[in-house]
């Protein structure tokens, strides 16, 4: 990768054009969000005092900044990303592309539109920097036609899927005369620095992801009007069944806008009349009668749902095509569905759905061979011959756990391409049932182990070798003992080698929640990594870092009344992380998605953290009723008084901002809001790319190595704020309870927070130890055990899966 | 007996905190020139001024230092002028003019500035630290309980409803803007210049004089159903919201107190004669009700019937507040803050006494009026009043 994309240009500033940009700041580029420019400011109040500082003609981009803030999910890793989009307008700004090492095109899909556009922006691009659009419905070929020669071998396409910070794919499609080169350079650079999934598409109407994705949605609601099968039990059958969101198909389009995507559908329809699958691009009629009178879905308040006020409560209601009317949604009744979600795997799951013999199990039976079939009528078309580009658009860009052909092979490829024959369409005449698209396949342990080594070239029917990436550090989801880099472990926890003299610490236990096996076994694997290796990783495949504390250990002890054992579980955890903290080598952690309450103790005692940009963590043990007990109020207090002490500051305003943090159960809204938001100290890095992760956390331990790592001393004499501080967090809380902010309960914990972060109720000044803060911890935690209250929350949290606010 | 009488009195404009004309000014220099104005405008030798009393409720910070003293020196006035900082939180604007009266009623002097400031923009509410006793933590939190929930304590007690109080804060901006509109703060503010710099785009820092003239929180643009729209802020559920308590806001307001002895020999023509103050304790569950005791003591004091008293600058901490004080001693409204309150042209705390007397004398003489009052609650569960007669 030589390109270096310092400065960019986004033009179009609609709800993409400004996330992409959005994204691009995230990621450090300075970002120039232009859009059409005009002295026509609307009247509006906000928006002229968001003008300020910013050139009123540059309106359109300025108002796209505060969309930007008001969009959920939140397109803002943090608010300060804000800063670096530099808003312009068409006519005035154009001059700043000369700086620009990226030009996206994100305006409105007219040709007509777009060609005058860049013919501004020829004047002022500097030629073979990247001109990219993000089209997602006109031909890039027919785009580039428009463009002066010169400027064409530099231009292709660039796919963001919305929202752009969370959906992995990029597609990138070349048209006739792009530089494969530079294309190929842009896409390295959008892997690494963005964080996304490159995926190489064909100049195809709607690439890869949204013909694929609106052929199987389609015909999945094609066949249910068939087999009569209303829009609830529709969605219960193509949600978790399949491993996919739980929105499934018709919440799922609601969301997007039944207009939208009849426009996607729409465009496949009007423009490939010869489509092996041309009748199912037109929505059903019902569906269209629903977007003629404006039932666009969330954005209009109602589509295929719509949610009603019934005596103050919200109930859900579902649209019923034959009476055109909303009906309390029902709750599906499928006989075998419950027994099918008990299967372990995704592929046993829609297995077992396809042995049941009635109309539901038809519905998954034809809507999987329809997609399998598709995607190979097309896979030589408009995925250049690759099933990986087709299954990792689809995994990447809908949120798909297993693209179609993974899905064909891990189910079995006899099974499903006997539905495919029974289907009476056009079969690819390549496909065999036993052709094997990918080598391990995805239902092999080994995939697990490895990833994909070798893909079936659907052209030349030959398979081709994957490098598996220099950065690829896969770990195992579970206990497995074969794998050749396993050293020790048990059925939560493995300490694998890595390499280069580097161990990882992995969790495989379920949401990767913390047990007392796992506390026990990390003793004793800093032991063997202090004998035989260098440094540490603390990290996992899962996908989330760690759900916290495994609760229903603690409710067992809570309900045994057996307060030595909960006192000898927290001793264990807090001494496991004490080990973690002061080992004599580097250990690099790697918070990514969830890391709430134990999880993001153990990421609070790395001595370094590689967090991913996506990471949501925070210590939210309140929600539970308990207190942070395993070093978590010890690492906040010990920061917060350390910080103090750098301005000779009262402490008592830096406890407050931690003891806020863990009053409110703060959780971050990434990584790099954890930073600031204080969750996590300056020891923090971000990485965009999850998939590099690990491997970065193993290089930042090599660099901790080359650098002359000391390994750090425990605290023996921190001056605390002591008693006179407890009190005043108790004078916080009685008025917060006076204005009914919190519940007894509520500000009862928050007291034990303030007393831990005060180091007890002592005089003022004293100085306690590390292991005082802990005590501290411990004992309070115990107490809050045997409060009736705290067992509530923690029942309930278990049995619903919220917190209770009792 | 000496009486004491009120000469001269000026005040700033009232700013809002943060983001108004005098967030960055200094509440010390903010005084020194409301100071030079007030001695300058009574063409008084500053040599016979006997000390400087003035009010602030959060002395610390950049009002720490004995802010008194410090206005007095920035003010320019001679060395040998004294200064005193007062606090006794909302009133301690009134308690200087008091405490200075009561000087001259004692025979301990003839000639005083007494007034107050305070900068919310500066100095947090509560101060920047903020340390509880643990044993009245254990017996007695509610004397650390905030305004806002006292307010909400005697919206619940006095049974004043969310529409009356939304309403109550209508009428005070209402008042307000008719009587900018009509100039009638005119006389008693002192335009006061602020400094504003700022970095131009070579990175040169750019000086910029405003004047500052005119009050700045009341709206024009509000109503009912505006104000009903906003949230309580500090208890779930409550009443009190941002738009019906009083505005953060930074401001200052002095007055020339001088005994007749001084008067006669400097030839000076008094606007007002002060008639008596007093300050009550009540609950500090119920703040805001510290009217209703202090009232009557003053009145009794003053020996003056509270009927008689055709104005009174009621100190709009809250409106539910408000609300009750005037239908517990049944003031009659049309009396009360004729040109709006706290709600809608700010309240900066330790400054808010001395600026109501401003505003009370000068409207008393514009009015025609005989016998006005000043009077407001005061955190921690107290209520003061002050009562003048108008000379002018």
């Amino acid at each position: 990768m030589t390109i270096k994309i310092r400065r960019a240009a986004v033009l179009g500033a609609g709800v993409m054009g400004a996330q992409i940009a959005a994204h691009l700041a995230a990621a450090g580029v300075r970002t120039h969000l232009l859009d059409l420019g005009g002295d026509d400011v609307p009247e509006d109040k906000k928006l002229k005092k968001a003008l300020k500082g910013f050139a009123p003609r540059s309106w359109r981009a300025v108002r796209a900044l505060g969309v930007l803030q008001k969009l959920k999910p939140s397109p803002l890793m943090t608010s300060s990303v804000l800063e670096k989009i530099i808003p312009g307008n068409f006519e005035d700004d154009m001059s700043v592309l000369a700086d620009c090492d990226w030009v996206i095109e994100a305006i409105v899909e007219r040709i007509d539109i777009k060609k005058k556009l860049f013919a501004e922006v020829t004047k002022y691009a500097r030629p073979g920097v990247p001109i990219t659009s993000n089209t997602s419905g006109i031909p890039v070929g027919d785009i580039a036609k428009t463009l002066p020669e010169e400027f064409q071998t530099s231009f292709f396409g660039v796919h963001f899927f919305n929202p752009p910070r969370y959906m992995k794919l990029v597609e990138v499609i070349p048209q006739g005369r792009t530089n494969i080169n530079l294309l190929n350079d842009l896409s390295a650079w959008i892997e690494f620095r963005l964080g996304k999934g490159i995926v190489h598409a064909t100049d195809s109407i709607n690439f890869i992801g949204n013909r694929i994705g609106v052929l199987g949605c389609n015909t999945t609601i094609h066949h249910a009007e068939r087999l009569g099968i209303n829009i609830e039990e529709v969605d219960a059958l193509t949600g978790k069944l399949w491993d996919r969101p739980k929105s499934a198909t018709f919440r799922t389009l609601d969301v997007v806008g039944l207009d939208t995507y009849q426009l996607v559908a729409k465009n496949v329809y009007d423009k490939i009349t010869d489509d092996p699958y041309h009748d199912f691009f037109k929505l059903p009629s019902w569906m269209e009668g629903l977007i003629e009178d404006g039932h666009f879905g969330s954005k209009s308040g109602c589509g295929t749902y719509k949610r009603v006020k019934e005596k103050g409560k919200s109930v859900i209601h579902a649209y019923r095509p034959e009476t055109k009317t909303w009906v309390p949604a029902e709750r599906p009744q499928i006989p075998w569905l419950k027994d099918a979600l008990k299967q372990k795997t995704t592929f046993a799951k829609l297995s077992y759905a396809m042995d049941q013999n009635d109309k539901y199990a038809e519905l998954v039976r034809l809507s999987l061979a329809d997609v399998v079939n598709y995607s190979t009528l097309l896979v030589n078309d408009i995925a250049s011959s690759s099933p990986k580009a087709i299954d990792d658009a689809m995994r990447w860009g809908y949120g798909w756990k297993w693209g179609p052909l993974e899905l064909y092979q891990g189910i079995g490829t006899e099974k499903v391409h006997a539905v495919m024959q029974d289907l009476g369409r056009p079969t690819a005449d390549w496909l065999g049932k036993g052709t094997q698209f990918y080598k391990p396949s995805p239902n092999d342990p080994q995939w697990e182990r490895t990833g994909l080594q070798d893909e079936w070239q659907c052209d030349l029917k030959k398979y081709k070798k994957i490098e598996s990436p220099l950065y690829h550090v896969k770990l195992p989801k579970k206990h497995d003992t074969e794998d050749p880099r396993y050293l020790m472990g048990n059925d939560s926890i493995s300490l694998m080698d890595i390499g280069d003299g580097i161990a990882c610490l992995t969790f495989h236990s379920k949401m990767n929640s913390l047990n007392t096996a796992m506390n026990e076994f990390i003793p004793k694997a800093i032991a063997h990594v202090n004998t035989h290796f260098e440094g540490m990783v603390v990290a996992n495949d899962g996908q989330h870092f760690s759900a916290g504390a495994d609760l229903s250990q603690i409710l067992t002890y809570i309900n045994d009344k057996n307060w030595d054992a909960i006192d000898k579980l927290i001793r264990t955890f807090q001494g496991a992380m004490q080990l973690l903290k002061f080992a004599p080598f580097p250990v690099v952690g790697c918070p990514h998605g969830m890391v709430l309450g134990g999880g993001c103790e153990v990421s609070l005692h790395t001595h370094h953290r590689v967090a991913a940009s996506e990471t949501y963590a925070g210590l939210v043990e309140m929600g539970v009723g308990l207190i942070p007990a395993a070093g978590g109020c010890k690492e906040f207090a010990l920061r917060a008084y350390d910080q103090a002490a750098l301005g000779d500051s009262d402490p008592f305003k830096f406890l407050q901002k931690m003891f806020m943090l863990i009053g409110l159960a703060k959780v971050s809204a990434s990584g790099d809001d954890a930073v600031e938001a204080g969750i996590y100290g300056p020891e923090t890095s971000i990485t965009m790319n999850r998939d590099r992760q690990t491997a970065h956390a193993k290089l930042k331990v090599i660099e901790m190595l080359q650098l002359g790592f000391r390994p750090k001393l425990p605290r023996t004499g921190v001056k605390v704020l002591g008693n006179p501080g407890v009190q005043t967090f108790r004078m916080m809380l009685y008025n917060m309870l006076e204005g009914r902010q919190l519940s007894e309960h509520d500000a009862h914990i928050a007291t034990q927070v303030a007393k831990v972060l005060c180091g007890g109720e002592i005089d003022g000044g004293s100085r306690i130890s590390e292991q005082q803060f802990l005590n501290l911890e411990r004992v309070n935690f115990v107490e809050l055990c045997k409060t009736q209250k705290t067992k509530e929350r923690i029942e309930h949290m278990l049995k619903k899966g919220k917190p209770l606010r009792n | 007996m000496e009486q004491a009488y009120i000469t001269h009195i000026k005040r700033s404009a009232i700013t809002k905190a943060f983001r108004g004309g005098f967030a960055h000014k200094r509440p010390d220099e903010l005084c020194a020139d409301i100071i030079r104005g007030v001695v300058k405008d009574s063409g008084i030798d500053p040599n016979t001024i006997e000390d400087a009393l003035i009010g602030c409720a959060m002395p610390e910070a950049e009002q720490g230092m004995n802010i008194a003293r410090m206005a007095v020196l920035m003010a320019g006035l001679p060395e040998g002028v004294p200064g005193m900082t007062i606090n006794r939180f909302c009133s301690s604007g009134l308690q200087t003019i008091a405490s200075a009266a009561n000087l001259i009623r004692s025979g301990a002097g003839h000639c005083f500035l007494a007034g107050g400031t305070e900068s919310m923009s500066m100095v947090p509410m509560m101060g920047n630290k903020v340390v509880a006793s643990g044993e009245v933590m254990d017996t007695h939190p509610e004397f650390y309980l905030g305004m806002g929930l006292t307010a909400e304590n005697v919206a619940d007690k006095y049974k004043v409803s969310r529409t009356e109080q939304d309403e109550f804060s209508l009428w005070s901006h209402k008042k307000s803007i008719a009587a900018i509109q009509g100039g009638l703060f005119k006389d008693e503010i002192l335009p006061v210049d602020v400094k504003r710099r700022k970095l131009d785009k070579n990175g040169i820092v750019q000086e910029k004089t405003i004047t500052i003239d005119t009050d700045e929180g009341a709206r024009a643009d509000t109503s009912v159903e505006a104000l009903g729209k906003l949230r309580s802020v500090f208890k779930t559920g409550g009443s009190v919201t941002a738009g019906n308590s009083s505005q953060m806001s930074d401001g200052a307001a002095i007055a020339l107190v001088v005994s007749e002895t001084y008067l006669k020999k400097h030839n000076l023509t008094p606007m007002a004669r002060f008639c008596g103050f007093q300050v009550a304790g009540v609950d500090p569950k119920i703040m805001g009700i510290g009217p209703v005791a202090a009232i009557p003591l003053a009145c009794k004091q003053a020996g003056i019937e509270a009927s008689s008293i055709e104005r009174i600058e009621l100190n709009e901490a809250f409106a539910s507040q408000s609300i009750a004080v005037m239908k517990e001693l049944k003031l009659d409204p049309s009396r009360v803050n004729p040109t709006g309150g706290a709600i809608s042209l700010g309240h900066p705390l330790g400054a808010t006494g001395a600026k109501l007397s401003a505003s009370l004398l000068y409207g008393m003489k514009r009015d025609k009026q005989k016998y006005g009052m000043v009077t407001m609650c005061i955190g921690t569960g107290m209520g003061a009043a002050g009562i003048f007669e108008n000379l002018a």
